[in-house]
């Protein structure tokens, strides 16, 4: 490389080196003049309805420390609900959206309940299931399912739909046979279909268990976060709020993260 | 004497790559050179990667060099004028406005008044041979149509340079060589000045008076061929001997060129 | 020969329209076969858990004559539709200013995308603490959970304007402003109508969170006080008309992007 192509070089380096720091001191400016103005405003305001960071932080270290570990009972409340119903959801809506894919059958008899599902707020069916199951975890797992199932099913119909004939061509020239076909060359293909709909099924499986949680008060992170604020505790709804904020981003960015993995293979 | 129409001098232009956490840099034009006479219609070839197109952008004042300048009427480019228009390989149409609301575009944005455009738009749309397309869409028409929006487009700007960036490799085997046929017959008329890439060493001998052979790595000019077929040219000029001979002599020299790139030393 | 070809057009037209026939009956059919069995379990269990399928038909007749149908789904409506333009009119001009000042982006951002995967139905109770039980929670929670769709697709469309299309306007001297006008603000179109179409889906869900914690009206305070007193077939109701407001509100989002924006630009409606 030419002496004047390196200085550019350097230059180009140098540029990139100083906007990652101006980034940074962005990012860090604007998080300072949100908690400025989050205590000011904590103690400008009337205490019951607001609370400045400074308390949220100290309350937080409470429950965190609280020796009835009540915010750690939340957690695993809420998971006891969330996890199972998500799990079986996904397991669930990648079968229905298979089946849906590839049997014109099934599309035909399934479609219109997908459809009408698809199409409604699932929660509103907590009143009708609340009636028909009772309080209780088997209630809060059902909905859950409910919500995330149909998004992963959808989202997986249209992908095994989508895949193209130059994909299955080459398989079916050499043979293969239908199982072979949808194990070994659609559901791979499917992949990135499949993880946009876990993450639109995740998405509404936390709404809903919040809301069921709602329902069905003393019970989970939502449980806390409604008891907190009918007794104007506001400072108190900070941790489950953050928890469930926490959950939400880390477990959408794992599945950014595998679905990236997943693509560099193919893409490369 | 006067000033060649368009003067390209000694133009360096290198491009960084984020690759991992650096930067890598590419030179697509190490020192290159051209002088072009009012009307001559001038094709470049070469390997991808030869910074042809780097070179069309940098004339049309789309990307600046790092060192050099170009000339139009012995004045230096500073971006984009009303003495050069592009023809794009992409057709860079606009989807949501009609054929002729594309054609007058440039003239619209210029502040030309709506009759006048008007006229002028509709002329150009006569020539390049689309009349009764005035109100279709561009994703209603075929690439060689689309193609053909361009070029009126680019001729109601009425610029003294077209400059052309493999205007016809994204359209049919025929309808290439239909419109290479009415651009050789509209630079005829029009006696513009024309600077015309394309990887098709046949299409560049065919329709150019002087072809420039450029090679990679680094992007340089190798050559510049005096094309001396004969005029108005036909299909006919291809089955001549002395087109034979100029094309394989330009064949040699990218081969010679790919070759000299790939050979230890060589710049990255 | 042309009349073999005609022929083998008109015979494959056939067979198309009987597919789409026997495709439509089987669809029919699992739909009825599904009322059936509501209507015989509805006769066979008790009416505090089912009622037979004809009395949800009987309760919807009476609930559409005295107008109280007509009544909530406007209630229901108008704070959906309020919510959903809040959204539009403050979202896409975020979006659009994310997308073009990277700073703004990068200061912004963290906290836009926490957001979005936050379960903002969290805030309810804290909204409806600021905000009162009557309208104004509602419509604030359905502006939390449906503005982010629409930021996140407007900023999308912004940043993926390709350079096909400003290279063109650049390279006819196209001022700022000029690009701006003709040719961010209509590429950028099916990027927000993609948004507003996730928006109605999550917007909806706002909306009867909304009505069933706050003051109970609408459809969802309907089904809420149907069902806590046992009235098993007028619960239906409601559902039945939130089914149709989001699969109506939806196909509506769908038939204004064909027709403003009938171009297939790469809009990405399957991923948030």
């Amino acid at each position: 490389m030419t002496p004047a192509e390196d200085t550019v070089l350097r230059a180009v380096r140098a540029r990139i080196h100083r906007s990652r720091i101006e980034r940074l001191l962005i990012v860090a400016a604007t998080l300072a003049g949100f908690l400025l103005l989050w205590e000011f405003a904590g103690h400008l305001t009337n205490p019951m309805f607001f609370a400045p960071v400074s308390e949220v932080l100290v309350v937080f270290y409470q429950q965190i420390v609280d020796p009835s570990h009540s915010l750690l009972n939340g957690l695993i409340e809420t998971l006891a609900v969330l996890v199972p119903g998500f799990v079986i959801a996904s397991v669930l809506g990648v079968v229905l959206g298979v089946l849906m894919g590839r049997g014109n059958l099934a599309l035909q008899i399934l479609d219109p309940y997908v459809t009408i599902f698809y199409n409604m707020p699932r929660i509103a069916l907590i009143p009708v299931l609340l009636l028909w199951l009772g309080v209780g975890d088997t209630l809060k797992i059902v909905i859950v399912m409910l919500a995330a199932i149909f998004p992963v099913s959808v989202n997986v119909t249209a992908g095994i739909r989508d895949v193209s004939a130059q994909l299955t061509e080459p398989a079916r020239s050499m043979n293969a046979s239908e199982g072979q076909l949808l194990w070994k060359v659609i559901l791979p293909a499917t992949f990135p279909y499949v993880t946009a709909g876990l993450k639109l099924g995740l998405g509404r499986a936390l709404t809903t268990v919040i809301v069921a949680e709602f329902f069905v008060s003393l019970s989970g992170l939502g449980g806390i976060l409604h008891a907190a604020s009918s007794t104007y505790q506001m400072a108190k709804m900070f941790a489950p709020a953050i928890i469930l904020a926490t959950m939400g981003i880390a477990i959408d960015g794992l599945l950014t993260y595998l679905e990236r993995r997943a693509l560099q293979r193919y893409r490369a | 004497m006067t000033a060649p129409k368009l003067s390209v001098d000694n133009i360096h232009k290198t491009f960084f790559k984020p690759v991992k956490n650096d930067v890598v840099g590419i030179t697509a034009l190490n020192g290159v050179s051209l002088s072009v006479a009012a009307g001559d219609f001038v094709s470049v070839i070469g390997p991808s990667g030869c910074g042809k197109s780097t070179l069309l952008r940098i004339v049309d004042g789309l990307i600046k060099p790092d060192q050099g300048r170009v000339l139009v009427d012995g004045r230096v480019v500073d971006g984009p004028g009303p003495d050069r228009a592009m023809v794009f390989q992409y057709f860079g149409l606009y989807p949501w406005r009609s054929v002729l609301r594309n054609v007058e575009f440039g003239l619209e944005l210029k502040g030309m008044p709506h009759r006048q455009r008007r006229e002028i738009a509709l002329s150009n749309i006569a020539q390049v041979g689309l009349q009764g397309f005035e109100n279709h869409f561009p994703h209603e028409l075929s690439g060689g149509m689309r193609q053909r929006v361009g070029f009126a487009r680019a001729l109601s700007l009425n610029p003294e340079i077209i400059l052309m960036d493999e205007p016809f490799s994204s359209v049919d085997e025929q309808t290439r060589e239909l419109l290479q046929e009415q651009l050789l017959e509209l630079w005829r008329e029009t006696r513009k000045t024309v600077l015309f890439v394309t990887h098709s060493i046949d299409e560049a001998v065919y329709m150019a008076n002087r072809v420039v052979v450029m090679a990679a790595r680094p992007g340089r000019i190798i050559e510049d061929i005096n094309v001396d077929l004969p005029r108005p040219r036909i299909s006919s000029v291809r089955t001549l001997p002395r087109f034979g001979e100029i094309r394989s002599h330009a064949w040699e020299l990218l081969k010679q060129g790919i070759r000299e790139a790939t050979e230890p030393g060589a710049l990255p | 020969m042309a009349g073999s070809l005609t022929a083998a057009t008109v015979r494959e037209a056939a067979i198309r329209r009987a597919a789409k026939r026997r495709d439509l009956a089987i669809r029919v059919g699992s739909i009825v076969s599904l009322l059936l069995v509501w209507e015989i379990c509805g006769m066979l269990t008790p009416r505090i858990f089912l009622s037979p399928f004809h009395e949800t038909v009987a309760a919807f007749w009476r609930l559409c004559g005295d107008g109280t149908l007509l009544r909530v789904t406007w209630s229901s409506l108008s704070v959906l539709l309020a919510g959903l333009a809040i959204s539009v009119v403050l979202g896409v001009p975020l979006g659009l200013i994310m997308g073009r000042y990277v700073r703004l982006n990068w200061a912004l951002s963290p906290y836009i995308n926490g957001l979005y995967a936050t379960p903002t139905v969290a805030f309810l109770p804290v909204l409806s603490l600021w905000l009162g039980l009557y309208v104004a929670p509602k419509i604030a929670i359905v502006v939390l959970l449906a503005i982010f769709p629409v930021i996140k697709n407007t900023y999308a469309g912004v940043t993926t304007v390709g350079h096909e299309l400003l290279e063109p306007a650049s390279s006819m001297q196209a001022s700022e402003f000029q690009i701006a006008r003709h040719v961010l603000a209509p590429a950028i179109v099916p990027f927000v109508m993609a948004g507003l179409r996730l928006s109605v889906g999550r917007g909806i869900v706002g909306l009867v969170v909304g009505e069933f914690f706050t003051a109970q009206t609408g459809l969802g305070g309907l089904l809420l006080r149907y069902a806590s007193n046992f009235r098993t077939a007028e619960m239906f109701v409601p559902i039945f008309v939130l089914v149709v407001l989001g699969y109506g509100l939806t196909a509506l989002v769908i038939a204004l992007q064909e027709h403003i924006a009938p171009w297939k630009e790469t809009e990405r409606d399957l991923s948030q």
